[in-house]
């Protein structure tokens, strides 16, 4: 089914952001469909990072509206974005390297039985994880190694794969293979292809133009704050876009 | 599915193993020291020794179990001493001069040494202080309100021990000085305060942000995390852990004064440390910090059964704090 005949998940519309007299995005117009994957490239200074941070409820846009499933939201925290379905893998990672892998997966909201509700339920959180991460093919040395032990794939298909519980209908993804090596990387494309499958929307940052045409359904490129490509992988190449993010009258 | 259960609990097994050997270096060091103690003094392998040791380190271990949950989250609690004090004057005060009974008396002590430790941790939290600053100003400030609180007289002093409530009530006095089947009081005291720390600390979602705070402070707040509510809740935890301690200790020596435990934040530092728990945060275990205190009881009996010089404990326990952090960076670098 094309996606274009759907209803956008996630639709931005005319969004600006200003950190004083810096205009970071200019009415951008952006949207996510179900199960499509899309990659916001740019260089450095685009606005790729705050257009996500809008999304994620780290920043609020200073004009514009955002839609989620057709109704209107305003999302004021990651909070707010997760209770909506807004799942975010951090560039930073954000995992605590000194616990072992089902505390970092679920880290900040740990099952609890009882009914006093400080109780942590660690047979869950067990099986939980080692079900979700079987689910997506997630091999790890065992659960109970110490983050600080795995390496930087590892990492990030942990990252990756403790949003996936908590019904994430869009997942945002900070750059996912930045300090990965070129087998480590294919993993986590394979994730996300993985996620799309399993029904989620993914929005992927990325400068890797490999990357990119590897994974991505469609192609959003900003310059200087304002949209300037928004292109089916099918319909352009690699060249257009590099052409596309650093500004055509260059070339 | 049945395969996955399987993996579950090998997975189980293989903590305690590791944190065996993680934690084998003091319980060696207590076994090594107690070796050498035995056969250097006839009176050290008693029983009656042995419950001694467990008399004098049930204060440290109460205090120690806090630190160690102040130093997983990577802040550090120089006021314990202060806060014991505190608590245990007000406390002895209250029953002695005041008639309030053991339980109003005790209850007053516990609370406001909570209420103390819940502010060093909104100093710490909203006040953006470091711990290290923040607690070392609660140690003089609480040090000098107990000073304020019995007028630098011990509690119940002579001057007022012969009026009719003047005296501590029996039952501080048991559970400071009491056995119950041969076993100190204060010891059980401290075991259950141990057991209950490690309960908090492994069991609880409020144990696990402890640890998450201390492993990676962002990555804790970007899990919503409330990272400053829990550096509040933690040192307010060590309050009341310091107030328990403190009625351990008046009860111990049927007298309070506001110097007492002067230099215990060394100690339960020295415990913790030697347990094996991380210094900056995000690692660490209540038993291990037990073995510890034991070890530090052990140590300083053990010179004083062979007649050494009570100065000479204070230089040991000071090089051993510092030989036990370049062990455990040692073992760090080794393990990586």
């Amino acid at each position: 089914m094309d996606p274009e005949a759907r209803q956008p998940i996630l639709s931005l519309r005319g969004i600006s952001k200003y950190f004083g007299g810096v205009h970071a995005l200019e009415n951008v117009d952006f949207e996510v469909y179900p199960q499509e994957i899309v990659a916001l490239v740019g260089d450095n200074g685009a606005g790729k990072s705050t257009l996500i941070k809008i999304v994620a409820g780290v920043y609020q846009p200073t004009k514009g509206e955002i839609y989620f499933m057709d109704r209107p939201v305003e999302i004021h925290s990651p909070h707010d974005a997760q209770n909506l379905g807004i799942e975010t893998v951090y560039q930073e990672l954000a995992l605590i390297e000194t616990r072992d892998v089902p505390a970092n997966f679920f880290l900040g909201r740990e099952p609890v039985r009882g009914r006093l509700g400080i109780f942590v339920d660690r047979k869950k959180m067990v099986e939980d994880t080692v079900r979700t991460l079987k689910d997506l093919g997630i091999v790890l040395p065992h659960l109970r190694t110490l983050v600080r032990y795995l390496s930087g794939g590892q990492r990030q298909a942990l990252a990756i794969g403790r949003v996936m519980p908590w019904g994430g209908k869009v997942i945002i993804m900070d750059e996912p293979t930045a300090a990965l090596g070129v087998r480590e990387s294919r993993k986590v494309l394979d994730l996300i292809l993985q996620l799309k499958e399993k029904g989620c929307s993914v929005i992927v940052v990325s400068h890797n133009m490999r990357h990119v045409f590897n994974v991505a359904d469609r192609i959003v490129v900003l310059r200087g704050g304002k949209k300037v490509g928004d292109k089916k992988k099918n319909e352009t190449t690699p060249d257009e876009i590099v052409k596309l993010i650093v500004g055509a009258e260059m070339l | 599915m049945a395969k996955d259960k399987v993996v579950v609990s090998t997975f189980a097994l293989i903590p305690s193993l590791r944190s065996i050997v993680l934690r084998g270096g003091s319980l060696v060091g207590v076994i090594a020291l107690s070796i050498a103690f035995a056969s250097l003094s006839p009176h050290f392998m008693t029983l009656s020794n042995w419950l001694n040791i467990l008399r004098q380190v049930a204060v440290v271990m109460i205090l120690a179990s806090a630190q160690t949950m102040v130093i997983i989250t990577g802040g550090i609690d120089l006021s314990v001493g202060s806060l014991l004090a505190l608590g245990g004057c007000l406390a002895a005060v209250a029953m002695s001069y005041w008639g309030w009974g053991f339980v109003l008396g005790s209850l007053l002590g516990i609370a406001v040494a909570s209420l103390a430790g819940l502010g060093s941790g909104v100093v710490v939290a909203k006040g953006k202080i470091p711990d290290f600053i923040a607690t070392l100003g609660m140690l003089g400030a609480l040090r000098g309100v107990s000073l304020l609180v019995t007028g630098g007289l011990p509690v119940p002093s002579h001057f007022t021990a012969t009026q009719l409530a003047g005296y501590l009530p029996q039952v501080l006095v048991w559970l400071g000085s009491g056995d119950i089947w041969l076993i100190p009081v204060p010891a059980i005291i401290g075991v259950v305060v141990v057991i209950i720390t490690w309960f908090i600390l492994s069991r609880t979602v409020f144990g696990r942000s402890l640890y998450a705070v201390g492993g990676n402070r962002e990555a804790a707040r970007a899990s919503g995390i409330d990272v400053d509510r829990i550096k509040i809740l933690v040192y307010g935890l060590s309050g009341l852990y310091c107030g328990i301690g403190g009625l351990v200790l008046v009860g111990r020596m049927n007298s309070a004064n506001a110097l007492m435990a002067e230099g215990i934040e060394l100690q339960t530092i020295a415990a913790v440390v030697i347990g094996g728990t991380n210094l900056f945060g995000g690692r660490g275990s209540v038993f291990g910090t037990l073995v510890g205190a034991i070890l530090m009881g052990v140590l300083s009996n053990g010179l004083n059964l062979l007649n050494v010089q009570p100065f000479w404990q204070r230089v040991v326990n000071g090089v051993l704090i510092i030989a036990v952090v370049v062990f455990d960076q040692w073992r760090r670098r080794l393990g990586e």
